[in-house]
């Protein structure tokens, strides 16, 4: 046990590790978060809004008809 | 090598991840971890990979006991060349998962939470910080918005501010470049499903470079932003050439004359920035803690969960969930996504205010995909699938395990999947 590394010890202590950022935070709730509101007020306007579609949204490119790079 | 490359745009990276010849040993150990059977070669002979399968994951590289697989983009030098370059700015967008790994680097134990030395050795380093938990955050407010919207759609028949039809349900999450490039190159006819929100780290570079220039009180031209990302495919989602957003914008506002830029100049891996520090000589572990500058490294403990499978789930969960009932979730820890096992499943009850009726939402939530994701994407392309929203992320674990991050145990971390055959265990 000493000598093999388990993938799911690792991937257990990180996890652990965020959760414990969530569990100390002061706001766990991402629509409370100050700050985020301060860009919506100051620049951004709305979720889903018209400079929201031009900046923090995307759209997809079907890669399967022969892409020339 | 990649002349012949054809899932790949013009001025995309044509995959991340190439084997070594002279590393491999051909013992396979890498295919169990493809997701899409990229690797070739038979069992005893040098292995490679093909590009166009490939989603640059780098999970082989991570699970190879040899080392074999390496990146083939490294920004290291010229993300130091920008730091020593005092007409720069250069912003670190800096994801949740590598907080709790870079220390392993370091010689802390796996798991540590080094949020504020991490901060400190950026700052020594001459970084300035975007916490890129700040735009999990916002993704949840695009993402999730797009979600209810997309439900009230479902159910109620509710139309966008323009008229337009909602899209379908399920709604995968497309924060997981590595998952965007699978339907992309296998699954196309399932794209509508695909929240059509940016990754954190994409809204951040255009953010960083818009809103940013006011933050910073520099022009966008001088403001360098690095994705410091747990993840290879990251690498790949920045040179995707539709993401220069920031510049589209400020040519039109008449704050751009200069050549376009990305809104990602850059992207270092957890492995990378620890390769930083060390050529700057910054001790990682000998920082002390300290706290972000600006607004844009303020998060709440659901962008911090944004790493772990499940995370973008429950996240989106609080905020569906105060959106629609007018109320908070209580509690906040929404345990049924939470935890290893490869699909999670979960169904909740809100009565939505705005039409004060019950609403039940099927939820699900699928990491490692290489053996998790077919049987759910058979049921979405059937029309039988039950669920309502899918939070996809390539890696087992989430991003915590991604193909940037410190390599565990001396590149042995995959025996751990074979530890039942042996005695002495």
């Amino acid at each position: 046990r000493t000598i093999v590394a388990s993938n799911n010890d690792y991937i257990r202590a990180r996890t652990k590790g965020l959760y414990q950022d969530d569990a100390r935070a002061a706001v766990r709730v991402s629509h409370a978060n100050k700050s985020v509101a301060r860009y919506y007020r100051e620049f951004g306007g709305e979720p889903l809004g018209h400079l929201s579609h031009e900046l923090l949204h995307t759209s997809y490119i079907n890669r399967t008809k022969g892409l020339v790079s | 090598m990649n002349a012949t490359a054809k899932t790949y745009q013009a001025g995309e990276i044509p995959g991340v991840i190439a084997i070594r010849a002279s590393d491999c040993k051909g013992c396979d150990a890498c295919k169990r971890h493809c997701p899409t059977g990229a690797i070739t070669g038979a069992f005893g002979a040098t292995h490679s990979i093909d590009v166009d399968a490939c989603l640059s994951c780098g999970q082989c590289l991570i699970n190879c006991p040899f080392g074999a697989p390496y990146e083939t983009a490294d920004s290291v030098e010229n993300v130091l060349a920008r730091l020593q370059d005092r007409t720069s700015t250069v912003v670190g967008i800096i994801a949740p998962a590598v907080r709790v790994a870079i220390g392993e680097d370091f010689g802390l134990p796996a798991g540590t939470l080094a949020t504020g030395k991490l901060y400190t050795a950026m700052k020594k380093a001459g970084f300035e910080i975007f916490d890129n938990n700040f735009a999990a955050d916002l993704t949840i407010m695009e993402e999730g918005s797009e979600f209810i919207a997309r439900a009230r759609g479902a159910v109620f028949g509710e139309k966008g501010a323009h008229g337009e039809a909602a899209g379908p349900l399920p709604q995968f999450t497309s924060c997981c470049p590595a998952w965007v490039r699978f339907v992309e190159t296998k699954y196309p006819s399932l794209i509508p499903h695909l929240s059509s929100a940016k990754s954190p780290q994409q809204m951040a570079g255009a953010v960083a470079k818009t809103y940013g220039t006011k933050v910073w009180n520099k022009p966008a031209d001088r403001l360098y932003t690095v994705g410091i990302m747990p993840c290879t495919a990251k690498k790949l989602e920045a040179s995707r050439p539709e993401f220069n957003q920031a510049f589209l914008y400020n040519r039109r506002n008449n704050t751009a004359a200069g050549a376009a830029y990305p809104d990602v100049d850059a992207v270092l891996t957890t492995r990378d920035l620890s390769r930083l520090f060390k050529k700057l000589n910054i001790d990682l572990a000998a920082q002390k803690d300290s706290a972000g500058d600006t607004l844009l490294a303020d998060y709440t403990g659901a962008g911090a969960i944004f790493g772990n499978t499940g995370g973008v789930m429950e996240a989106a969960v609080r905020t569906a969930c105060a959106v629609i009932t007018g109320k908070e979730l209580t509690p906040l820890d929404f345990r049924p996504v939470r935890g290893l096992k490869g699909v999670k499943s979960a169904s909740v009850t809100l009565c939505d205010a705005k039409y004060n009726q019950d609403v039940t939402l099927h939820l699900a939530v699928v990491h490692n995909i290489a053996q998790n994701i077919d049987p759910l994407l058979r049921d979405v392309l059937a029309g039988t699938s039950p669920y309502h929203f899918i939070e996809v992320m390539n890696c087992p674990g989430g991003c915590v395990n991604g193909g940037g991050q410190p390599v565990y145990g001396n590149g042995s971390s995959w025996l751990g999947a074979i530890r039942p055959w042996f005695a002495w265990n």
